[in-house]
Parts: structure tokens; C-alpha cells; sequence
């Protein structure tokens, strides 16, 4: 493991009595419990449970290190997070895991180690995972949290701890503005795509949504768009929405079966572009077939034949 | 007794000949053809079929008697030359299967026919492969001196050599027009993809289209050279400044083409007839008459230098014929002509001497001494006349020069003590002069291009007229398209990654991609980004290999090696053209002709399937190396 425990061996021993606090939502809020954790400046694990899930936050010293979301939401497990944005394949991802299943490491000190992502990517992808999973407990109504206390250090691979004071902040925004936003867009699955046509000042647009503008060549599925831009899923519905206004996009409604594996995808784009380039090469090869017949009528025949032996005659 | 039944197949067999035996009247020119010596007078004939017969391994003997008795009829007639005897004596060997024994006997016939070429080239080929030092240097002098002395070799070999660079230019239109095409095709296809922009899938009907402007010319049975042209024109936006030297050299050589078709056509009804007894080949093969102008001229080529030479060739033939009256008026018409003609003195001479007019006959010698004291002939004819009149103080007074001046009459080999039978010896045409009449630059070599075969061949469909302005403009088009795209967004084509950019002014700064500048091998990015540039890579590297071995030489320019894959492109060139002026001569020639033909095309052939591998093992390297170089090889995709 990369995060390293100290003691591991004595927590687990005595794992009844390193809980240091323990109780239900209901009655002590995640907001507080994270403005208890991070004013403490405790360092341990905090398991919040609900909706059926379980989401761990690793903390150092009253800073958000690492979070383990529950394998049974994968949207935010961070292999799927790269691999929605176009960063890994779906080969690549199974290779990592398989890598992952027989050393023990975690997914992303394989990556860095492998350099297939750099250290500032992974770091901007592993804050957007954290804010994912903050912004998803926080809507739980219901469920328990459990806070065992214990030595943390931050993995030399991962990024900058981060505050969990100023994720509060965005989260409460979220819990806010989140469904009003929503609502601007069609119930349940949308496709959303540049109008054609427009002119665009990139100069005019905020920073989210720049990001945004470009990411839209990459694909029409929203979820993907805000992965490849590295957004949150309120930060990118809230840039959609400045650009709808703005009339630079057209939103559709997904319709049914319509969705595609980006792996899947991708392997049909290649499959295809080699198809069209082997029949290309195909029909070329013909082509210059017949061109080689021509040559040798014109260069190789009887008669061209007789011209260039015109020579025997003056001897 | 059993009936006999008739058969009936045998019975139209028998039908069948008596049929053709009345249908099919004896040929002429079959008879002709059969006779080996047309035109010599009989004895000389007669002679000369004993020369063949005897000539064979191991008849040294009897084959140098034969020679001598040839030789000593030769000299009766004034012929200076037969040169059918070689022909007809390998055509024998390789009949009855000892051509490869044969050459002890072609060295005793040049003696007979000094002034064949063939003989001579053939000799100094079979010195070189049996390693003959002493021999090689006499054969190259022989050959040297056949050239100097007998005009229809020396213009045979200049047509040679015209028809050789001809086929070459040809090769290395198509090489060079189609190499570019090829380096300018994604490109070209990307360019054409823009004007597609809003249908669905505008790369298809971007192939489609370049495929169509490929294939047009060629589904059309336009002409190589016209079609080189197109195709150079159209990729010239593409290229780098050394692949436009290799295009633009392909144009110039193709306007060489042009002139030399107008060339060999304005010289055809010259010499075209030389082996058949034209006038032009009259001395090493009988003339057997025509008028003057008729053969001589035609109308293509006038003037009053071939009017002389024709005259002169005319009385030479009625010399070697025996109608000496004749020979002697033609003669004395020639000199009253042109005055100032030694050889027509010397020859007049003969002819007069001959006569038994001796005491004219030497004023002719004297005359004739005159004009080109070192020529020899003179002086020896009147040396012999001398002898025969016996008047031995002028004879011993002109002796050393008259001895001295006949040896060094090569490639006739006179002997001068060897020579006691009063042999007189004619005077060829000069052949400076045809020389010079030939390969003077002439209105007609621009007037008959239009008429060349190879216009209609190479140049179709182009009218008459055109061919200068057609490529005059494929040059310019050449240039100015090149100098255009300086100033307008065109699509260039990595040659490394195959990555396609827009790109304003000179491709040579941009052909290579920045990501393969920064050799950062499939790019910084990962993920589906990496995987669709990987995919460019492979099918770009299958695209070059592919061109690579088909038109060898590709990989070397898509690597950047322009002046090298030039150099590679005219030496394949000159291999395929030697193969074309030289395959066919191999198989219908005949003769030593064709016997050196047929080694020629097989060693041209040869060097042209070594240099094809190369080309394609080099080209394919190159690129690989380059790929190298810039980080996109590694891995295989």
C-alpha cells in the first residue's frame, strides 16, 4: 500500500478500541463531522455509510488525502474516471489491473510508474474524485459514520492534501444551485453538441468554460465531457448551461439503447479507419496494376520495341 | 484382293501444296534474301561464299587462303569492305552451334571487312571475357578506325546512343512522375478532403476523386510523356525543393525526348536504308543504284552537302559494279562540281588507270597527292602504276611515303609487301563530313518532331505543335504552383508520423511534425489520442513500405534523400533503357548484332531487378531509420 499505517499491525489488533468516533447521520451531520476532523487535525480513516454504499476518506493531519469510494459505483473509481476521459483504454485499463491484482499497488502509483499519466494529471483527477464522493455523501439523509484514528502520510505519487473546509464550501454551493442548473437540461440521459456555424470569442468565456468549449470535440456524452475537461459534475453542468445561454450548444434527449462503450468506440474508429485503408490500398493496387499494364504498352510493347531498335538499322 | 481405300487426308494434303505451289508465287525479296553477297560483282560473290564456307573451328589455313583470294577480288572491284561476311559467317556458327568457337575465324575476316563495326565491337567483347591484352588493343584500334573511315557506323552508334537516352528519359519520366505522385498523394488527398467538408465522410470521396485524376490519363491511353507531365504538375504544391529538381529534370528530359524523335526522323531516310545497300552504307555493302536525290535526300534533309555525298556514293557503287564509263563520268561531273575533293581525284584515278588511260589516271594521283598529302592512298595507287609502267626511279622516289601512308590506314590492315599484285585502293566518303552535315542543329529536327514516332507514341493525345507549349507549361505550372503555395494554406503530411497539418509557405520547414521534432514518439497525450496517432503511424509506415517496394526508390524520398533517390532513379533508368533499345534487337537482329544485343539486355535486365531490391530495401531502411530518428518506430503497432 502506498498510504502507509503505523502501526498497521497494532490498529488492526486493536481495531475495537482505535475507534475514536462512531455514530449516525441523523443525529451528527457530514459537514460537521468533517469540520471536527479537519479543525482536530486528526489523521485516520473516515467510513461514511448509506444509500446502500460505503465511501472511506483518508485523512492526514486534518487534510483529505486519498478517498476509496465504494467498488459497486464505479463512475468513480479513478481507473473509470481516466479511461471515461480518454486518457486510458479500455486494454490499458485491464492490463493496470491486472498489474494491480498481482502486486498489491494502487492503481494510480502504477500509472505514474509506468508514465502513463503524469504525477499533476493524476493529482487533478484524484481532487476530482474526492469532490465527487464529498458531494455524494453529502446528500445522504440517512446512514452512519465511523472515524478510526490513525497515522497517515500522504503517497509520494498523489497530490496536494486538500482542505476539507473548502470542499465544504463547494458542496454546500452544490447542494444549492445543483438541481436548478439540472433542471435547465432534459430529464434523465441528454447528448449535448457545438452548434454548428458559430463564431466563438474564447476570449469571452471563464476559465470552466474554455475548458468546457474544447472538451466538446471530444464527445457528446456530458458525463465524458466533464471527465475530459476534469470537472465535477456540477462545475460541468454549470458551465453547459452559461454556454446554452450563450446559444453555442444544442442539447438532445439520449435516446434509448443509444449508449456506447468509449472503448468499444474507439476500437470500431480503428477497425474502421484500418478497413477503409486496406481497401484504399486495395483499390490503389489495382490502379497501379493497370498503370503497369500501360507502362509496359507504352514502354515494353512490340511496337515501341521496333522504334528503339531503330538503331540496327544504320549499321 | 482387299480394295484399297484412297485417303482422303493424304489427298488434300497433296491439294493443299499444289494449291500454294500456284498461289504463292516465288518472292523476290525471298530470293534476294537468300543470296548472302546482293550486288557484287559474280567473281567477288562467288568468292565470298567460299570465305563462309570455309570459315569454321580450326580452318585456319584454309579459311586465310580463302581471305586472301577475297581480298585480291576486292581490290580488282575497288570494294573496301564487305561487311555481310561476318553476318553471314556467324549466322553459319550459330546455325551449326560453334558461334562461341568462332572467333579465330572472325579475326581472319576482318581483313575482308574492316569497316564493320559489329566485327569489331564483337572482338573486343570476346578479348575482354577470354582476357586478351594484346588482341584487345588491336580490336580497339580496328574499331577506332572504322569509326574514323565508315560513316553509316559512326551514325549508327549516335543513333544508339540517341535511342538509349530516349528509352532512359522515358523510364525516368515515368519513375520520377510516378514517385512524386506518390509522395504528394496524402497530401493531395488531404487538400481535396477540405472541398468535401460538409458531406459525412470526406475522405472517400477525397480517394475517390485523387484516384479518378490518377487513373484518368491511364484508363485514357494517354502518352507516358503527357501523362508524366500531369502527374508532376499535380503533386508539385507538395514538394520539397529537391523532389521539384527531380520533376523539373523529368520535363527537360522529356522536351530532349521530343527533339531527338525530330532527330532521328529528320536522319531516317538517310541512313535508314544502310543495310539493305542505301547509299549512305554503299561501302560496306553493295549499293544497288537509285537515283540521287531519291534515296539521298527525299526531301528531309537537302542542302548541297548531301547532294555531294549522295553523287559521291553513287559513283563509288558504279566503281565497285565494274560499269567503269560510267564511274568516270560520275566522277569527272564530281570533281568539276566540287573541285577541290581529293578522294574523287584518287578514285577517277583508278578508274581511268583501269580504262588504261595510265597517263591520266597519274595526273589524277598527282592531283590527288596534292590535295591530302598524308592521306597514302594516293601515293601508293601511283606507286603501283609506277611499278607497272616500270619506271622504277619514280617509283623508289614515292616508295617510303607510299609504304608509310597504307599502314597507317587503319582499320584496313595493308600489307605492303604482301600487296605485289597492283592492288589500287578506292577512297571512302569521308565521314567528317556526315558527321558534320548530320549533327549540325537543323530546322528539320523541330520540323519532323511533329512526325516522330515518338510523338504519336509518348505524346498522344496532343496535336501536332503542341508538345513544346505543353511542356513549357507543365514547367511553368510546375513553378508557379509551387511559389503559390508559399502564400496559401495547403495540407502537408508528416513524412515521419503521417500526421496531416495546414501549412502556409515552404513545405521543407514543416514536412516533419512538431511532435516528431520533440521525438515524443506517440504524443505527450494518452489514452484514445494515443491509440488514433499510433494507428496514423502504422498505416502511414504500411503506406511507404508499400510505395517503397513498388516503386523503389520511395522510402529513400519520403526519408528526405532527394538527390540520392535521383541518382538511384537515373541509374535505373539507364539499366531499363538499355534493356529497351537492346531486348528486341537481341531477338530479331540477328547476327553479331544481335548476339551482343541479346547479352546486353540480359546483363541490362539483370541490373534492373539488383537495383529494384536495393531500391526497395533502401527505401523501406531509410524510412525506417527516419521513423527512428524521430521516436514513432519503437513499438509495433
Amino acid at each position: 500500500m502506498a498510504l502507509v499505517r503505523e502501526p498497521p499491525v497494532a490498529s488492526q489488533r486493536l481495531r475495537g478500541k482505535a475507534v475514536a468516533m462512531q455514530g449516525k447521520i441523523a443525529d451528527f451531520g457530514i459537514p460537521d463531522i468533517f469540520q471536527l476532523v479537519s479543525s482536530q487535525a486528526k489523521s485516520g480513516s473516515l467510513a461514511i455509510s448509506g444509500n446502500g454504499r460505503v465511501t472511506i476518506f483518508l485523512f492526514s493531519e486534518g487534510r483529505i488525502v486519498d478517498v476509496q469510494p465504494d467498488r459497486r459505483e464505479s463512475r468513480s473509481l479513478l481507473g473509470t474516471m481516466l479511461r471515461d476521459a480518454g486518457i486510458l483504454t479500455d486494454s490499458d485499463l485491464r492490463r493496470i489491473l491486472s498489474a494491480q491484482g498481482a502486486g498489491g499497488k494502487k492503481i494510480g502509483e502504477i500509472l505514474v510508474a509506468k508514465g502513463k499519466v503524469s504525477k499533476e494529471v493524476l493529482g487533478r483527477y484524484l481532487v476530482l474524485q474526492v469532490k465527487e464522493c464529498l458531494f455524494d455523501v453529502l446528500t445522504f439523509r440517512e446512514g452512519e459514520y465511523r472515524f478510526e484514528g490513525f497515522a497517515v502520510r500522504p503517497a509520494p505519487w498523489g497530490g496536494e492534501p486538500i482542505r476539507p473546509d473548502v470542499l465544504l464550501m463547494e458542496g454546500m454551493q452544490y447542494l444549492d444551485e445543483y438541481p436548478r442548473y439540472r433542471g435547465i437540461f432534459p430529464q434523465g440521459d441528454f447528448l449535448v453538441t457545438r452548434k454548428k456555424g458559430e463564431r466563438v470569442d474564447p476570449h469571452a468565456f471563464s476559465e470552466v468554460e474554455r475548458v468546457l468549449w474544447k472538451s466538446l470535440d471530444f464527445s457528446d456524452d456530458p458525463d465524458r465531457v466533464f471527465r475530459k475537461a476534469c470537472l465535477t459534475g456540477f462545475e460541468g453542468i454549470k458551465g453547459l448551461a452559461a454556454l446554452l445561454q450563450r446559444g453555442l450548444i444544442e442539447v438532445a434527449t439520449k435516446k434509448a439503447g443509444a449508449t456506447v462503450d468509449p472503448g468499444k468506440r474507439l476500437r470500431d474508429e480503428i477497425a474502421d479507419r484500418r478497413r477503409f485503408d486496406t481497401i484504399r490500398m486495395a483499390v490503389w493496387g489495382a490502379a497501379v496494376a493497370a498503370a503497369a499494364v500501360w507502362i509496359y504498352r507504352g514502354l515494353l510493347s512490340r511496337e515501341t520495341f521496333r522504334v528503339f531498335t531503330a538503331w540496327v538499322d544504320f549499321f | 484382293m482387299t480394295r484399297r481405300v484412297p485417303n482422303p487426308s493424304r489427298r488434300s494434303w497433296a491439294r493443299f501444296a499444289l494449291f500454294l505451289l500456284i498461289l504463292v508465287p516465288p518472292d523476290p525479296s525471298r530470293v534476294a534474301a537468300a543470296e548472302p553477297f546482293p550486288g557484287y560483282p559474280e567473281s567477288v560473290r562467288r568468292q565470298a561464299i567460299r570465305v563462309v564456307e570455309a570459315a569454321g573451328p580450326g580452318s585456319g589455313e584454309a579459311l586465310e587462303l580463302e581471305v586472301r583470294a577475297l581480298r585480291r577480288a576486292m581490290f580488282a572491284n575497288a570494294i573496301l569492305s564487305m561487311n555481310a561476311v561476318p553476318d553471314r559467317v556467324f549466322d553459319r556458327a550459330a546455325r551449326e552451334g560453334w558461334n562461341r568457337g568462332s572467333y579465330e575465324s572472325m579475326r581472319a575476316i576482318t581483313r575482308v571487312a574492316p569497316l564493320s563495326l559489329p566485327l569489331w565491337t564483337w572482338l573486343v567483347r570476346e578479348d575482354v571475357a577470354r582476357f586478351r591484352l594484346e588482341e584487345f588493343l588491336f580490336d580497339v584500334k580496328g574499331l577506332l578506325g572504322a569509326f574514323r573511315q565508315y560513316a553509316p557506323g559512326l551514325v549508327g552508334h549516335a543513333v544508339w546512343l540517341v535511342l538509349f537516352a530516349s528509352a532512359s528519359a522515358c523510364w525516368f519520366a515515368i519513375w520520377a512522375s510516378l514517385n512524386l505522385l506518390m509522395r504528394a498523394l496524402p497530401a493531395l488527398t488531404l487538400d481535396v478532403a477540405r472541398l468535401f467538408k460538409g458531406l459525412p465522410r470526406p475522405e472517400i470521396f477525397a480517394s475517390g476523386v485523387v484516384l479518378a485524376v490518377f487513373a484518368a490519363p491511364v484508363a485514357c491511353g494517354v502518352g507516358i510523356a503527357a501523362t508524366a507531365v500531369f502527374w508532376v504538375a499535380l503533386s508539385a504544391a507538395y514538394l520539397r525543393r529537391g523532389e521539384l529538381v527531380i520533376g523539373g529534370t523529368a520535363i527537360l528530359l522529356l522536351a530532349c525526348l521530343f527533339l531527338c524523335g525530330g532527330f532521328l526522323q529528320a536522319i531516317h531516310p538517310v541512313a535508314g536504308m544502310a543495310r539493305q545497300g542505301g547509299w549512305l552504307g554503299g561501302e560496306g555493302y553493295s549499293y544497288r543504284g537509285g537515283s540521287i536525290s531519291g534515296e539521298g535526300g527525299t526531301g528531309l534533309l537537302t542542302g548541297e552537302e548531301w547532294e555531294r555525298m549522295a553523287r559521291f556514293a553513287r559513283a563509288r557503287s558504279e566503281m565497285e559494279g565494274e560499269n567503269l564509263r560510267s564511274a568516270e563520268s560520275l566522277w569527272t561531273e564530281f570533281i568539276s562540281e566540287e573541285g577541290d575533293s581529293g578522294e574523287a581525284y584518287n578514285n577517277r584515278g583508278i578508274v581511268r588507270v583501269r580504262l588504261g588511260k595510265t597517263e591520266e589516271g597519274l595526273a589524277d594521283f598527282e592531283a590527288a597527292a596534292e590535295r591530302s598529302p598524308a592521306g597514302g592512298r594516293a601515293q601508293w595507287n601511283a606507286y603501283q602504276v609506277y611499278l607497272q609502267e616500270f619506271r622504277l626511279a619514280q617509283a623508289s622516289r614515292i616508295q617510303p611515303v607510299a609504304w608509310a601512308g597504307i599502314r597507317a590506314l587503319v582499320p584496313f590492315d595493308y600489307r605492303a609487301e604482301e600487296m605485289t599484285h597492283g592492288e589500287l585502293l578506292a577512297a571512302p566518303l569521308r565521314v567528317g563530313d556526315v558527321w558534320r552535315s548530320l549533327f549540325t542543329a537543323r530546322e528539320e529536327w523541330f520540323r519532323e518532331a511533329r512526325r516522330s514516332p515518338f510523338h504519336a507514341r509518348f505524346f498522344r493525345p496532343l496535336p501536332r505543335g503542341w508538345v513544346p507549349s505543353f511542356l513549357a507549361a507543365g514547367l511553368a505550372w510546375t513553378v508557379l504552383w509551387k511559389l503559390l503555395s508559399r502564400k496559401i494554406w495547403v495540407s502537408s503530411v508528416c513524412r515521419s508520423c503521417g500526421a496531416g497539418t495546414l501549412v502556409v509557405r515552404s513545405r521543407v520547414a514543416a514536412d516533419i511534425c512538431n511532435a516528431c521534432r520533440a521525438q515524443v514518439g506517440k504524443g505527450f497525450r494518452v489514452g484514445e489520442e494515443r491509440e488514433l496517432r499510433g494507428l496514423s503511424i502504422s498505416l502511414h509506415r504500411r503506406y511507404v513500405r508499400a510505395c517503397s517496394v513498388l516503386f523503389p526508390g520511395a522510402g529513400a524520398l519520403w526519408a528526405g534523400k532527394e538527390f540520392r533517390a535521383m541518382l538511384y532513379g537515373l541509374l535505373l533508368s539507364l539499366s531499363a533503357g538499355l534493356f529497351s533499345v537492346s531486348w528486341s534487337a537481341g531477338r530479331q537482329a540477328g547476327g553479331l548484332i544481335g548476339d551482343m544485343a541479346t547479352d546486353l539486355w540480359r546483363a541490362a535486365l539483370g541490373t534492373v531487378a539488383v537495383l529494384w531490391l536495393f531500391g526497395a530495401a533502401w527505401g523501406w531502411r531509410s524510412f525506417g531509420n527516419l521513423q527512428l530518428r524521430h521516436n514513432v518506430s519503437g513499438e509495433r503497432l
